[in-house]
């Protein structure tokens, strides 16, 4: 087998020698070079129409050979359809006017009709068109391979033999009857041409050509010994030089033809069918060859992605392996990033030009349809160059002459018809194309990229585990956590819930809440939870349980409600806080600011007691000072007594309201409250001071209102407001609180307002803000107004300053449980 | 003894009764007030009363209010003030218009009484020492009206 390369040099030598000498005798039609046209002057000259038919064969050629198909058969058109109706001129004795076409002849000598190209020269060109047509039809079928080679040799053997006449001077074979004669360059150009389409009909892809080359060596002398007695029985039947065309050796002629190709065919079919068999065997034994490599190579790649977990170590692993096996030199692997495809991972032997090359294809980014692995990713198939050199726009070409690499091949990774990356392979020598190993890779292509997605599927959901179990591990070891099922019943409990709980994990599982309720909540609290959870929404509260030794604990708790794959509530997760020391320093404020509070009306207080105080001192000094004197009626005793017993009673009021006020239950339950006694009760303690302030106190409550409450918590509001206005209307003219009670919707409304004129705005943003007071130093907390929003929310209102209003005006708004009319 | 008049300025009912029957012994005209307002109806109504006896706290008018309209009418009339409790800057406002004495509540009936009866003695003595200084012979017609004027007053 020769050389590739050396092969096509060859061919493409020849074609251009036809392709010469044709343009040569082309120019010198016009100029009637009558040397060139005729060579010696007893010779025919080679037609105009000839010589262009050779420029067309000989650029289809050269068109095959750097594998512009379209081109060749284009090419091919003209000296198809001049020899056909040369051939139809001769044989039907017609004058198509083809012959003067394009230029008037001026040289007619030893020309039968003026310009017409001789019935020899027809059918070689004939023969010579039909046989590049071949050659180009054979790189999509197999078959045409041997019609191609078959034609060549025709073609050269005619061109031969008109040659070796010219040698011998017989003029028999060169002039058909009285016709023109082939001239001698046609003939020498027919030789030429002829060996170049039988060299290129020797392709490296026929299996017929790879493996048996015998049978068109064989076609090769069978026709060419044909032609060559052909030929030699026209010279016997040669009369004065001239072969007369009679019917009857005509006849005999055509006999004798039909018989040789009757008997070449026969020989050819024989030989055919004895060489099918070992080709079918030659087919199987390359398919199953190639199903082993292919097999292999699955086999090592479903290996390596046993192994390899990161896919991009992998598809090194892959080029590796594809390269090893079926002896590429370099794998390059690219993937689809938006609109450009980006080098990713490449593989090759180490050498120094390859490292070079792959260095440079880093710096490349292909688009859709540029470069071998932009036109992969446009028709997501598997695309193969035989020879980088020969292509015109290749991206890569200027630097893959120095790695020397020719042949490249590339395919797509696909994931569900969409490419996610190119795999590309080049090759030191220049490879031939083959459809079979294309479509398989076509094959391995879908597969690898299924298998890419899913390893990148699994690579993150073991991401996705990996910060669960971490997310998981935090909250665990800060939070309390458990599960609980659809019955309230326990399936999984931490261990800071254990530990807080006081009840071994055995204790819990399968007990239900209640384990650890303490009935501080009442029903329609659990129950409006449960409704909230149940309709899918994630509760967020503040909630009292109990420990196993009774104890209690506060847990800011989260409960979110865990649903299965149809979206049905299956479990309920709640993750707590601790909340008991923050509990319990909230009341301990509540309760300082109370004391706080107190100590402001401590005043009002001391006069308020001191005054009944004064009436009893004074009333038993009167009965002693009476008694003495003994002017004491039974009258004057009695109704002494009874004074006394008021103002008794007026102090215990003071001191039982006093007491209630500051008993510290910030903790306690809430209970049924009439508004009305709250409101008294306040209103006892700081009345006094009031009065001695000098403050009018106006109080419009026409209804009594039952609200659920800690009753000394609002009282601690109210008193908290009445203490504010007190100090604020005590520099002004007019001085006056009022309160005013009434419903709306469900909601209690209670305003404080006073004859102040209102907040600044400055002070309005940190007005509610603990430790906030415009009180000098000593007399304020800055507690009390944030303390009364949070007991007022604590018990699901509201609690603001009343912008509107003309003077200063807060506002306490409680839900109502119920109303009672005074 | 009998001869004199007391003022009881208390808003709270039931000790003013109390008051009122502790002084009842002692003062032959015990006059009673519920603010300071109404004491100075009283004052203003003519009626010769020697000595008040005042609470601080009370509504309307208080007590040290009520010292300031009775010395702006040049009224000297001893002033004893009923405190609840002793409140530095009470006492310092009470004595800056004159008060005669303090007593705490709860007080002691005794104690009371004494304050007020030299109180009443002090009265009785001031006017009495201002009736000898006022005693002057004069031929001056406008000394003499002067005299009359001031006599008037006290």
């Amino acid at each position: 087998m020769l050389n590739i390369f050396f092969r096509r040099s060859i061919i493409i030598g020849l074609t251009l020698i036809v392709f010469f000498i044709g343009l040569v005798v082309s120019i010198a039609w016009p100029f009637n070079f009558t040397r060139v046209l005729q060579i010696s002057p007893e010779f025919p000259a080679m037609q105009l129409n000839t010589s262009l038919c050779f420029l067309c064969i000989s650029s289809a050629l050269l068109a095959f050979s750097y594998q512009h198909f379209k081109a060749s058969i284009i090419f091919l058109v003209f000296p198809f359809v001049v020899s056909i109706l040369t051939g139809c001129e001769y044989l039907f004795d017609l004058n198509l006017g083809i012959d003067t076409i394009l230029i008037k002849p001026t040289l007619t000598i030893l020309t039968s009709y003026p310009g017409r190209m001789a019935p020899n020269t027809a059918l070689c060109m004939f023969f010579s068109t039909l046989g590049v047509l071949c050659l180009g039809a054979s790189s999509l079928r197999r078959q045409p391979c041997l019609i191609s080679n078959e034609m060549g040799t025709l073609t050269a053997s005619f061109g031969l033999v008109s040659l070796l006449g010219y040698l011998t001077r017989n003029e028999a074979i060169l002039h058909w009857g009285h016709f023109t004669g082939m001239a001698v360059h046609t003939a020498l150009c027919f030789f030429i041409l002829g060996s170049a389409i039988i060299f290129s009909s020797y392709r490296k892809d026929c299996v017929e050509c790879q493996f048996y080359h015998f049978p068109k060596y064989h076609t090769n002398i069978t026709l060419g010994l044909s032609t060559f007695l052909f030929n030699l029985y026209l010279i016997i039947r040669a009369e004065d030089q001239y072969y007369h065309l009679e019917t009857k050796t005509d006849f005999l002629v055509l006999i004798f033809g039909i018989a040789i190709v009757v008997v070449v065919h026969y020989l050819l079919k024989s030989r055919h069918h004895f060489f099918n068999q070992s080709l079918k065997l030659a087919r199987e034994k390359e398919i199953i060859l190639r199903a082993k490599k292919i097999i292999e190579l699955s086999q090592k790649v479903d290996q390596l992605l046993v192994i390899n977990h990161h896919s991009p170590r992998m598809i090194n692993e892959i080029l590796q392996v594809v390269c090893r096996t079926l002896n590429w030199d370099i794998g390059i692997y690219w993937t689809v990033n938006q609109d450009d495809l980006e080098y990713s991972t490449s593989w090759h032997e180490g050498s120094p030009a390859y490292l070079d090359f792959v260095e440079k294809s880093q710096l490349f980014k292909f688009q859709k349809g540029i470069g071998l692995p932009g036109r992969v990713w446009r028709l997501a198939k598997s695309q193969w160059i035989n020879d980088i050199d020969l292509l015109p726009n290749f991206p890569h070409s200027s630097f893959a002459k120095e790695a020397f690499v020719h042949g490249a091949f590339a395919f797509p990774v696909l994931v569900e018809n969409n490419v996610i990356g190119v795999i590309e392979f080049f090759s030191k020598k220049i490879e031939e194309p083959d459809q079979n190993i294309l479509s398989e890779f076509d094959g391995i292509g879908m597969r690898l990229g299924q298998l890419i997605n899913q390893l990148e599927i699994e690579h993150e959901l073991v991401k996705s585990k990996k910060s669960f179990e971490q997310l998981n591990l935090a909250i665990m070891s800060s939070a309390i956590v458990a599960q609980t099922d659809l019955q309230g019943r326990y399936v999984m409990v931490n261990e800071q819930f254990i530990k807080i709980s006081g009840y071994t994990e055995k204790e819990l599982l399968g007990e239900g809440f209640k384990l650890i309720d303490t009935g501080f909540h009442t029903q329609e609290f659990i129950q409006a939870v449960w409704n909230s959870l149940m309709a899918g929404n994630i509760w967020t509260g503040e909630i009292r349980n109990r420990r196993k030794d009774g104890t209690h604990f506060w847990a800011n708790s989260t409960i979110v409600p865990l649903k299965d794959d149809e979206d049905r509530i299956i479990n309920l997760l709640s993750i707590f806080h601790d909340i008991t020391q923050i509990k319990e320093a909230e009341a301990q404020l509540i309760y300082s600011s109370k004391l706080v509070a107190i100590g402001e009306m401590s005043s009002g207080i001391a006069h308020e007691i001191n005054n009944p105080l004064s009436v009893i001192s004074g009333q038993i000094d009167l009965i002693k000072m009476q008694s003495l004197k003994q002017d004491l009626s039974k009258e004057k005793m009695e109704s002494g007594f009874e004074r006394i017993q008021q103002m008794v009673k007026r102090i215990s009021k003071i001191v039982h309201g006093l007491r209630s006020f500051s008993r510290n239950d910030e903790s306690a339950a809430f209970q049924q409250y009439s508004l009305k006694t709250i409101l008294d009760d306040s209103l006892e303690l700081c009345r006094e001071r009031f009065r001695n302030g000098d403050v009018e106190l106006e109080i419009n409550c026409t209804e009594d209102y039952m609200i659920k409450c800690n009753p000394t918590q609002i009282s601690q509001v109210i008193i908290n407001l009445l203490n504010n206005s007190f100090d604020a209307v005590g520099e002004l003219p007019e001085k006056w609180v009022k309160i005013n009670v009434s419903a709306q919707s469900g909601r209690l409304i209670c305003s404080f307002t006073d004859s102040g004129k209102g907040i600044s705005e400055e002070i309005l943003v940190n007005l509610m803000s603990p430790f906030f007071t415009t009180k000098g130093p000593g007399k304020g907390t800055g507690l009390g107004l944030s303390i009364s929003k949070g007991i007022v929310e604590k018990h699901g209102g509201e609690f603001y300053y009343d912008k509107k209003s003309a003077n200063t005006n807060f506002v306490m708004t409680l839900p109502i449980k119920d109303t009672l009319v005074v | 003894m009998k001869k004199n008049s007391l003022l009881i300025v208390e808003d709270e009912v039931f000790l003013l009764d109390v008051l009122r029957e502790l002084f009842r012994p002692t003062v032959e005209h015990v006059y009673t007030a519920v603010n300071g307002e109404e004491a100075l109806v009283i004052l203003n109504s003519g009626k010769d009363i020697d000595c008040v006896l005042t609470d601080i706290n009370m509504p309307k008018l208080n007590g040290i209010k009520f010292i300031k309209a009775i010395r702006e009418k040049k009224l000297l009339l001893p002033v004893v003030f009923l405190t609840a409790y002793d409140s530095e800057q009470f006492m310092r406002d009470a004595l800056t218009y004159g008060a005669y004495d303090f007593v705490v509540k709860p007080f002691v009936a005794d104690k009371l009484i004494e304050v007020v009866n030299s109180a009443l003695e002090f009265e009785i003595k001031r006017r009495n020492h201002f009736d000898n200084i006022l005693d002057v012979e004069s031929d001056n017609e406008f000394t003499k009206q002067y005299i009359e004027m001031l006599k008037s007053k006290c």
